[in-house]
């Protein structure tokens, strides 16, 4: 018996036991335990009902909620990529991006750390854009056709501080864009494509969005 | 117990690699785990993508699964594990409420204002107004109908702390209630 145990009341244990009375979850023992105390004290029969409104209320709550699935032959193409491949350079930055935040170091040392990678993040991204426009070539995506262009990540993006909730969501959704994570260290969100857009129809979409710079403050894309 | 046995079935086939078998998992389960997801990290996004990370660990560790529990336990107990690090991830970074996926916040809905009367209605936002602890635990056990042990091994706590985090998530949301104008007349 813990120190918890040897402080409670038998009505206090029993009471922590109903939920699973209600649900036939308990053991033969604890369920027996239950009824015996229940004949004994018909009061405690109040708290099954306000468990019943509990449970109905949490049930409807999770019914409600919309699937909204990846469609199983997309997550069926992802157990086709072999545990251990080697990732992009692009996948590995949003990896080390998640890992700088997620490290068991102290938060001034994990920041600073998080804040140099996006400088570096910012910079291969200017470098990115001066490179594509210069030689008209647009972007060019992470992914290597067939494997990962189809579920991971293809890009980066952050938004600008006016940019609303509504507009991102309308301007992701017209051009076939679903954000997967973040926010990540620099108010970045990393995107994928929801369709097998080509890589030429990638390159228009990501055009369309760069041009929106009333909501888009950096697009990075990779190979 | 004829489910529990198709499951590890599935599970076994899952290990060779079967694709069918996952697929067939998917729709046993699927839709089960994406609302636990839900429930904790509240962006669709995030869970549709932590949910298909979900069965891609099942697909690559089918084969270091133990009977010990049942599949469906397992596959939330992986579940919560992910989840949890992305919320973790999230609060250090101080997450902006109002960015585009966010589930939409009842109160700020016209229909939910006008449905103040309805207890039902209240019953459900107040589940929703719970810490993401007390919300886990109250689904768990009511929605996924899960033992105190299963419990315990999903969040990975004692069985005692199963207990009074139920009793205390239910003592919340009586208080909850009762700032809402619904005297329960407990705790």
């Amino acid at each position: 018996m813990s120190g918890i145990d040897e402080q409670l009341s038998e009505r206090e244990e029993i009471e922590m036991l109903l939920p699973w009375y209600m649900t036939g979850r308990l053991d033969e023992a604890d369920m027996a335990r239950v009824e015996a105390y229940l004949e004994q004290h018909p009061d405690m029969h109040h708290q099954l009902a306000l468990i019943a409104e509990e449970q109905t209320g949490t049930i409807e709550g999770n019914e409600a909620i919309q699937p909204r699935l990846a469609s199983v032959a997309s997550l069926l193409a992802r157990t086709e990529t072999p545990a251990g491949a080697a990732k992009s350079w692009f996948a590995g930055l949003i990896d080390g991006l998640k890992s700088l935040v997620e490290a068991p170091t102290p938060g001034a040392v994990r920041w600073a750390a998080a804040a140099a990678a996006v400088i570096i993040c910012l910079q291969a991204a200017a470098l990115g854009t001066l490179l594509t426009q210069d030689s008209g070539g647009g972007y060019q995506t992470a992914s290597r056709p067939g494997v990962e262009a189809d579920h991971g990540a293809v890009a980066l993006i952050a938004f600008t501080d006016k940019a609303a909730a509504a507009d991102i969501t309308r301007v992701l959704a017209d051009n076939r864009l679903r954000m997967v994570d973040g926010p990540l260290p620099g108010g970045f969100y990393s995107v994928r494509f929801e369709d097998h857009a080509t890589g030429d129809e990638q390159r228009k979409r990501f055009d369309a969005i760069l041009a929106r710079k009333d909501l888009i403050r950096a697009v990075m894309t990779g190979r | 117990m004829q489910d529990q046995t198709d499951d590890r079935t599935l599970i076994t086939r899952i290990a060779g690699q079967d694709q069918a078998a996952l697929r067939a998992l998917l729709g046993r389960h699927q839709l089960r785990v994406y609302r636990f997801v839900l429930r904790i990290v509240r962006r669709e996004a995030v869970a549709e993508e932590v949910t298909n990370e979900v069965f891609l660990e099942a697909w690559r560790n089918a084969g270091s699964y133990e009977a010990r529990s049942s599949v469906g336990t397992w596959l939330l107990s992986i579940a919560h594990n992910r989840a949890v690090s992305v919320m973790r991830r999230r609060r250090e970074e101080a997450i902006d409420e109002e960015s585009a996926g966010a589930i939409a916040d009842d109160g700020d809905d016209p229909e939910v204002a006008a449905q103040k009367l309805d207890k039902a209605a209240q019953m459900r936002r107040c589940i929703g107004e719970l810490s993401a602890e007390h919300r886990t635990i109250i689904d768990l056990v009511y929605y996924h109908e899960k033992s105190i042990n299963e419990v315990s091994e999903i969040l990975g706590i004692p069985l005692n702390t199963v207990k009074t985090r139920m009793f205390y998530a239910r003592k919340k949301l009586s208080e909850l209630l009762a700032a809402a104008g619904i005297d329960r007349g407990w705790p």
